[in-house]
């Protein structure tokens, strides 16, 4: 079936309208309020609605504008032959007219059955809903406008007859399941939901009865086999507790005997006792003589065996004694030895020291006197020297004292009283002196004979004591002025010799020169004196007189102790006896030395063996005081106590008692040692518990076998021995039974699960024709990969998935796609269909697409033109309606603009006038002066009323845009003319969304 | 002196056949072991019997009901003569024992005055006969109740020459409760040796436990049940039957068989080559049980296989045979296996195209191993059914 053209007049917007349509694609464009989908309607009508519709329906088509009834006419192409029908839609009086073109013409009922015949569809009729009825018819075909995202399998399921019968015959070998098929596979469904709730048997079911009663039959097994056991518990529990009573009462039995024999010996225990108690005391008695003598004896022997220790330990001591004695005088003569040769020595030694001493003494006389000697020669020299320097200075002191100034002087002086004397000399006198026998003294001075003497004055000459001789030089008055003079210089002269003592200068010079040679002998002797030691040799001379003395004297007492001492006479010799002397001393005084070590080491060793011994000594005192001491305590205890003959036999009486009383008590002792009496009480107390513990347990066993027997004591209103066999035989039963019901439900559930597999293998196998179809269209939209899968489940298409490798979620169900593929998706399933149902309809179908990409983006409308150009090339009609004819213009299909009706010109109401100018526009003719409505503009319209909360008022809605009235009105209507937005109420108009969009 | 008594044990009454689930049909069962004791009365009194010795297991248990009691003791004291019993394992003498029991000796007293327990090994001089019992005072005794025996000083001359039977109880040489399967819980114990007793002291032992007739040695011999209670182990094994023995002292007894049974227990085992074999089972059937209904106890054991249909068959005679037996003890392992006809029925359906394929995935599944193929087995039988059903 293929459209042709269409003409329709009067209906709703539209005047008149004339379209051709391509035999493949056919373009219809306009804006919004254009009629597009109106006109598409009307076609839709014409084909699928009674001409005799009424009410609102029929109201519906009426037009706005002008004043005739609804029309339509189609003309279309079926198996070859075209037909016009031709609708009148004026309610009771709407007529139908069908021509076959070259054929017959049906008009009324006819026709409409015919229409319904040629487009294979049931004649819907008319009433109620009669509006929605219609809109179902080729709704697989024909992509309402807001209808093109709908889950295509419901149209394939409206259609199923047809697809069936078409895909079996595309399917090949495939078969459809029967009647039986669908009846066999309900029964196994029904019985397995009759058995299972989601695996687990349905409550009430014969298989969750039949597993009840087994686990009734197992429990009531288990209590029988409780009751049994617990019979045959009994049972053991009675023959236990009998063998238990039975042993305990032969315990019993024993154990009273026992503890009987054990009281016996306790009260023989007791008599054994107290007869121990008299024996011990008679015992004592008899004891303590016995014990008092052994006690004596045993002092006495202990005093004789200590006495014996004490001797044996003496002698020896003694003996050593002994020994000391003998060593000590042995030592002791030897030190007295030794005394002696030291003494020998000693004295041998003083006589060689006496000797040595006195040689010594000797030669300290001899070199004493020596000294003395020659100290005395040189204070004999000493004397000499001072006797001449005495007399030197004598001499010296007797010189006047005249210095060589004074020579001079008195030169001068001389000289001047010589020529006064010459003068007066003339006058003076010469005395010499020849001879004299006295001392002769002019003027006091000593004339020597031989010496002669000038007199100038008067002088006295004295001779001797007797003599005096005046003489007087010169005599006077010449002279005396001579004299004077003389005298003068004489006198000067004297006076100066005066001075010097002088008595002229010739002897002042002499005494000058014999001043100087005094002076240097004065000098020599004091030098003399001085290298002599003058000062001190009085004092050394006196020493060594005194040493001297004490020499001699030392020298005479020592001879007094050696009297054959030969004196040496000389130094020499003295010397040479020293010399002598000295090693005789030295060798005496080493054996002197040697002597004394000896008598030393010898008198040591004496007083040591000296100690020794009367240390020993002293030891052996006082263990001899010991031993005395203990003699006489020996004594004195044979004294007291008797001889030890006496003490033996009264110790041998005591004895005998004490023997008698002791075995009397030993043998009563051992009676009782016999019989144990620590153990006799423990024994009691032993044999009075396991009695206890016998008897308790004896009742214990008693109680058991009373309990046991009441329990096996059956009264035999049932069995159980029987009620367990028949509850294991039921249990048997109800496992069995359990069992084979549980097999049968396998096996239905095999059979139920097989039906359900076949049948979608079935259906698999049915649909593929189907599903490749689609997968083909697919393919276009989304790569060679893409595959679609469709099921028939009890006869209905679903399950529509889409796969695509090259989404990472892989297979999509319908329902999960997004708007845009939704859209896509089910474009490419109305394509399929109408393909494979085209072979009912001559091959081809129509499939009109109006708006039905609204949520697709640019793109993918550019993909999608190449599926609908690959279903025109199959065969089919593809008519494309769009308020944006330019996104299609990659299809190459005949496009046919539209723009929004003019009001027709009053009175021009012509029912059947023929097309011309009116909506139609050639390509060549611009569109409209409309404003032009992108998509983006709707977007941002729908979006601004979607966050208004799905409803706003125009003018918030517009100030929100930022449009200009002209511009929101235009997208407001082309929104609210796709139905994608309501016109609202309040003032100044609002727009709300329709609820299934918001 | 001759003596001339019968010799029964293993009465096993208040036996509960608990694997008889028709509770008509187990009373019915029940009821024959009583019903067996009036036809020993009617043997014995027939052959002039004495008196009655049971050796043991009168009563299946210590606990048995008050009816069996009654029951039991109406019919001993049916048999006026006298009848001499020991406890066996299943009613020992023991603590709990049915014959301490107050009510079971009230009945006793009542309705079998006849009916003498021995509880003591000890020998009871009967007018003709010494009865030397060795009854059994537990379930399981260690050790060999016939000891006491051994060591009797029995002079030739003892008993006034009367002719000395024992009446024991136990397994001896293999026959006995412990080689038997029912007696799951009989251990070792009650074994006696024969070989011990100073064989020339005893003229006859009466023994009981083994349910079959059996002659174990010179003199002594097991009586057997008299009337069937379970389905017999090998040909060989005879019960349902008493002994009519004549005995004197030194002389060897002479020992008469008589059968007393009544109940048909039956095994049979069939195999099914192919359906064929349905009806050869058929035949085999109507031999052993004839036209008898209500007689017969059967223990079946089906192996081999058979079609759908013919295993339908086999159904509806299992269930034939199950009314019609007191009790149908079957173990059907016949694999359903159905024949080309039916499978081609199911698998070359042209018009049926899914049960054509679930009847092929079906046939395919029987060759799996498990339990898988014959889950496949009755679900093709199902799936037959659900067909010719619909």
């Amino acid at each position: 079936m293929r459209l042709i053209s269409a003409i329709i007049r009067h209906y709703r917007i539209h005047h008149e309208l004339r379209l051709d349509f391509d035999p493949s694609r056919t373009l219809i464009g306009g804006p919004n309020e254009s009629g597009k989908s109106t006109f598409i309607e009307a076609i839709h009508r014409a084909l699928f609605l009674r001409a005799k519709v009424t009410g609102d329906v029929q109201k519906s088509m009426v037009s706005t504008s002008s004043p005739g009834a609804p029309e339509v006419e189609v003309v279309f192409e079926v198996e070859g032959k075209r037909y016009q029908v031709a609708k009148r839609f004026s309610g009771n009086n709407g007529t139908t007219r069908l021509i076959e073109i070259g054929g017959a013409t049906l008009s009324g009922e006819e026709a409409e059955t015919r229409l319904a015949a040629l487009l294979r569809v049931e004649a819907i009729g008319g009433g109620r809903g009669v509006g929605d009825r219609v809109v179902q018819q080729w709704a697989h075909l024909w992509v309402w406008q807001g209808q093109s995202g709908s889950d295509p399998t419901d149209h394939a399921t409206a259609q199923r007859d047809g697809l069936l019968l078409r895909l079996q015959e595309s399917g090949g070998a495939a078969a459809m399941q029967s009647a039986l098929d669908a009846e066999v596979a309900a029964h196994f469904a029904g019985a397995t939901e009759a058995l299972f709730v989601r695996d687990r048997p349905r409550a009430g079911s014969e298989l969750e009865r039949a597993e009840s009663a087994t686990v009734l039959a197992e429990t009531n097994f288990s209590a029988a086999s409780d009751r049994v056991a617990k019979l045959r518990q009994a049972v053991t529990d009675y023959e236990d507790a009998g063998q238990v009573i039975t042993r305990v009462e032969a315990d019993l039995r024993s154990l009273s005997e026992q503890l009987s024999a054990v009281e016996v010996k306790q009260g023989r225990l007791a008599e054994l006792r107290q007869q121990e108690a008299a024996q011990a005391a008679d015992f004592q008695v008899v004891a303590g003589p016995c014990e008092a003598l052994e006690k004596v004896h045993t002092q006495i022997l202990g005093l004789r065996t200590r006495v014996k220790e004490r001797e044996a330990a003496l002698a020896p001591k003694h003996l050593a004694i002994d020994r000391l004695v003998e060593a000590w005088s042995e030592l002791r003569s030897h030190a007295d030895k030794a005394v002696r040769d030291y003494e020998a020595a000693c004295d041998a030694t003083r006589l060689r020291r006496l000797r040595h001493d006195l040689a010594s003494a000797w030669t300290l006389r001899f070199e004493r006197a020596a000294r003395f000697d020659e100290l005395s020669k040189k204070a004999t020299q000493v004397q000499a020297l001072e006797k001449s320097l005495a007399e030197l200075r004598q001499q010296l002191a007797k010189l006047p004292e005249i210095d060589s100034a004074k020579i001079r002087k008195l030169q001068k002086l001389e000289s001047e009283s010589s020529r006064a004397d010459a003068t007066l000399n003339a006058m003076a006198a010469n005395i010499d002196v020849v001879a004299a026998g006295q001392p002769v003294t002019l003027a006091g001075e000593s004339v020597a004979p031989g010496e002669s003497r000038l007199v100038l004055d008067d002088s006295e000459l004295v001779i001797g004591q007797t003599t005096r001789i005046r003489i007087r030089p010169g005599g006077g008055t010449t002279l005396t002025e001579a004299r004077k003079n003389a005298q003068d210089a004489r006198h000067a002269l004297t006076k100066a010799l005066d001075a010097v003592g002088a008595a002229s200068v010739v002897v002042a010079g002499e005494l000058f020169a014999l001043r100087v040679n005094l002076s240097t002998r004065i000098e020599a002797a004091e030098t003399s004196l001085e290298s002599l030691d003058a000062a001190t040799l009085p004092n050394m001379v006196a020493e060594a007189s005194d040493a001297n003395a004490a020499a001699e004297a030392e020298v005479a007492r020592r001879l007094e102790s050696l009297p054959d001492f030969v004196a040496p006479t000389t130094l020499a010799a003295t010397r040479k006896l020293l010399a002598e002397e000295n090693p005789l001393l030295g060798s005496a005084e080493s054996e002197e030395r040697k002597a004394k070590s000896a008598r030393d080491a010898d008198g040591k060793k004496s007083t040591e063996a000296e100690t020794a011994l009367q240390e020993a000594r002293r030891e052996a005192d006082l263990q001899g005081r010991e031993l005395d001491s203990l003699r006489a305590q020996h004594a004195l205890l044979l004294e007291t106590h008797g001889s030890d003959e006496v003490r033996a036999r009264q110790a041998a009486e005591a004895l005998a008692a004490r023997t008698r009383a002791e075995q009397t008590l030993s043998g009563t002792r051992r009676a009782i040692t016999e019989l144990q009496p620590d153990f006799l009480v423990s024994d009691q107390a032993r044999l009075q518990r396991a009695l206890s513990q016998a008897g308790s347990t004896k009742a214990g066993a008693e109680t058991q076998r009373a309990v046991a027997q009441a329990a096996l004591r059956s009264d035999g209103t049932d069995d159980p021995q029987a009620a367990l066999a028949l509850a294991q035989a039921q249990v048997s039963i109800a496992r069995e039974h359990l069992a084979s019901l549980r097999r049968k439900a396998a096996a239905l559930r095999l059979l139920h699960q097989l039906f359900l597999d076949e049948q979608k293998a079935l259906s698999e196998r049915f649909t593929r024709p189907l599903a490749e179809k689609i997968s083909g269209y697919l393919q276009c939209l989304f790569g060679p990969a893409a595959l679609a899968s469709v099921s028939l489940v009890e006869n209905s298409f679903s399950g529509l998935t889409v796969f695509r490798p090259d989404k990472e979620n892989g297979a999509l169900h319908f329902d999960s796609l997004s708007g845009g593929a939704k859209e896509q998706v089910a474009a490419a399933v109305r394509l399929a269909l109408a393909e494979v149902l085209a072979a009912d309809h001559g091959g081809c179908l129509p499939v009109v697409f109006d708006d039905a990409f609204a949520y697709s983006d640019p793109d993918r409308v550019q993909t999608l033109q190449r599926m609908l150009d690959l279903a025109a090339a199959r065969g089919l009609q593809i008519i494309v309606l769009t308020c944006t004819p330019s996104d299609y213009s990659a299809l190459g299909a005949h496009v046919i603009s539209l723009r929004a009706p003019r009001p027709p010109a009053l009175g021009a109401v012509s029912p059947f006038k023929a097309a011309d100018d009116s909506e139609l526009d050639s390509m060549d003719v611009p569109v409209s002066a409309q404003v032009l409505v992108t998509d983006n503009q709707r977007d941002a319209l729908l979006n601004a009323v979607q966050q208004a909360g799905g409803k706003a008022g125009n003018m918030s809605l517009r100030q929100g845009l930022g449009w200009s009235e002209e511009t929101y009105e235009a997208v407001r209507d082309a929104l609210v003319s796709s139905g994608r937005i309501i016109p609202g109420r309040g003032r100044g108009g609002s727009v709300l969304l329709p609820i299934s969009a918001s | 002196m001759i003596t001339r008594f019968l010799h029964t044990a293993d009465w096993q009454l208040g036996k509960p056949f608990a694997g008889i689930v028709d509770t008509t049909k187990r009373s019915l069962v029940q009821q024959q072991r009583v019903e067996v004791i009036r036809r020993l009365g009617r043997v014995a009194k027939d052959a002039h019997a004495e008196f009655i010795v049971v050796a043991g297991d009168l009563f299946d248990s210590s606990s048995v009901s008050k009816s069996t009691v009654a029951a039991a003791c109406s019919a001993i004291g049916s048999l006026e003569m006298p009848v001499i019993a020991i406890p066996g394992n299943h009613d020992h003498g023991g603590p709990g024992s049915i014959w301490q029991q107050s009510y079971f000796q009230r009945e006793a007293a009542n309705l079998a005055p006849n009916l003498r327990i021995l509880l003591a090994a000890e020998p009871i001089e009967l007018p003709t006969a010494v009865i030397f019992p060795c009854p059994l005072l537990r379930r399981a005794e260690s050790a060999d109740p016939m000891t006491w025996l051994r060591s009797l000083e029995l002079p030739n001359d003892a008993y006034a020459g009367k002719p000395r039977i024992v009446l024991a109880h136990g397994s001896t040489q293999g026959f006995g409760a412990v080689f038997d399967d029912e007696e799951a819980d009989a251990g070792a114990s009650n074994l006696l040796d024969l070989s011990r007793l100073p064989a020339a002291h005893f003229d006859y032992i009466a023994l009981g436990d083994w349910h079959g007739t059996k002659q174990v040695a010179a003199n002594a011999w097991y009586a057997g049940t008299p009337e069937l209670d379970r389905f017999p182990k090998g040909a060989t094994n005879e019960p349902g039957h008493c002994l009519l023995v004549s005995c004197a002292r030194g002389i060897p007894a002479t020992v008469q068989k008589i059968t007393t049974g009544k109940l048909g227990w039956h095994e049979l085992a069939f195999h099914f080559v192919d359906d064929s074999g349905l009806g050869l089972f058929q035949a085999t059937l109507d031999e052993l049980l004839g036209s008898r209904a209500q007689e017969d106890l059967l223990r079946l054991e089906f192996t081999g296989a058979l079609g759908i249909g013919a295993f339908n068959h086999l159904l509806q005679k299992i269930e034939s045979i199950e009314a019609r037996s007191l009790r149908l003890k079957l173990g059907n392992r016949t694999i359903i296996s159905p024949s080309a006809d039916e499978i081609n029925a199911l698998t070359q359906r042209a018009t049926d195209p899914l049960i054509a394929r679930v009847a092929a995935q079906l046939v395919a599944r029987t060759t799996e191993p498990g339990d898988a193929a014959e889950i496949a087995r009755l679900a093709l039988r199902e799936l037959h059914a659900a067909c010719n059903r619909a």
